[in-house]
């Protein structure tokens, strides 16, 4: 059978070359569209168009998905959740959750945020370690190819608000949001995180 | 991979807050480049899978194992974006006349010859309509198979096929028309 033979493309089968290009097709199909690429130069040419257009999308590397600091982000909303919520949703849960003593840190953490916003101005102009509106200020560098999205990643994954800056050596003062400034931990661990990200980030510090 | 995630999704379901890191592991690049393939929007594809982790977290025990977990991941990704797609624009619709002709056949040795520039792939990718570029990623980047994306999709395997059909077609006449163009 020559393509002479065939003036008419099989659109059934021409509808199937994109999965018999991904190697997904059964058996069955995969086998009906061979016969039919034998028979077709038009189909075979569509084919080879096919494949590389499949190479291209996958050699296209979009922007950096958000990975670590995603899930970091993710924690934090479901720590979050669960001081919000804190009767277990789901009969039980697993152990280790839901201590009283937990229960208890979140209490303090949450009193304490609420007499820091009592107390303090509403922007962190203070000591670093002094609170803007509920919060810890640490003080940040970041470099200078830094992307807005990378900066903003980085931000979210520690839950911060920029408060201030860049200062004249470029240091900007960020809020860690829910995070005491006696929460010693928890500002080590923030800033663990930030520093974790040599790309994004070049120094990070509980200030002066 | 398929009963490892399985597995994951009971233990989820149990708040298991480790299962969901694995989860999130395995699941948040193929969700991340997905819903960016129709947004186009790095921030707010970050936050749709900030938002699909968070739901699969919440709802994990509603996985009933009748489809994929891949099949039930993705729906809840687009389900997201679409909403996010209506809120940019209110009058976002999955409206595609997909039974319009393909009146024109592009000369397959001309779109050979385009598709060698991968910056002439790359445009007339980024010109596909949303409905195309997602079923485009889904068939070649994830390598899923026609029913697969049905289910993710939700809507019948024939029109996954059209849609895919339709999208070649269009890549096609892109590619010509930008050979046309090149002096």
């Amino acid at each position: 059978m020559s393509d002479a033979q065939t003036p008419d493309r099989d659109s059934e089968l021409d509808q199937l070359l994109p999965w018999y290009v991904n190697g997904t097709l059964s058996d069955d199909e995969r086998a009906r569209v061979e016969a039919y690429l034998s028979a077709s130069t038009a189909a075979r040419e569509e084919v080879e168009l096919l494949r590389r257009l499949r190479e291209h999308v996958k050699a296209s590397q979009p922007s950096r998905s958000p990975g670590e600091l995603g899930l970091k982000r993710l924690q934090r909303e479901i720590a979050a959740e669960r001081q919000a919520a804190p009767a277990s949703p789901r009969g039980g849960g697993s152990p280790g959750w839901w201590r009283p003593a937990a229960i208890a840190a979140a209490l303090v953490i949450a009193i304490q945020g609420a007499l820091l916003f009592e107390m303090q101005p509403e922007r962190g102009v203070g000591p670093a370690t002094g609170g803007g509106s509920g919060g810890s200020v640490i003080e940040v560098t970041f470099a200078a190819d830094a992307t807005e999205s990378e900066i903003r990643a980085a931000l979210q994954a520690v839950d911060g608000r920029l408060v201030d800056g860049p200062g004249a050596l470029g240091v900007y003062r960020v809020r860690l949001v829910g995070v005491a400034p006696d929460d010693a931990a928890a500002i080590r661990d923030a800033i663990a995180t930030l520093e974790a990200l040599p790309d994004v980030v070049t120094g990070a510090n509980a200030g002066q | 991979m398929q009963q490892e995630a399985r597995e994951l999704l009971d233990r989820i379901a149990r708040g298991d807050e480790s299962a969901l890191s694995d989860f999130y592991r395995a699941y948040e690049g193929p969700v991340y480049r997905f819903v960016l393939s129709r947004l186009n929007d790095s921030f707010e594809a970050a936050d749709i899978v900030n938002e699909v982790m968070m739901e699969v977290w919440r709802h994990a025990a509603r996985f009933e194992g009748r489809s994929k977990v891949t099949t039930w991941v993705f729906g809840i990704a687009r389900h997201k974006t679409i909403d996010r797609l209506r809120k940019r624009r209110p009058d976002h619709g999955e409206e595609l006349d997909e039974n319009l002709p393909d009146d024109d056949s592009p000369d397959p040795v001309d779109c050979l010859v385009a598709a060698e520039n991968a910056e002439f792939i790359q445009l007339c990718m980024e010109r596909l309509s949303e409905p195309h570029r997602e079923v485009v990623h889904l068939a070649f980047f994830e390598d899923l198979p026609y029913a697969e994306i049905a289910g993710i999709v939700d809507c019948p395997e024939g029109t996954v096929k059209t849609r895919m059909f339709h999208a070649k077609k269009a890549l096609q006449r892109c590619l010509q028309r930008l050979m046309g163009d090149r002096p």
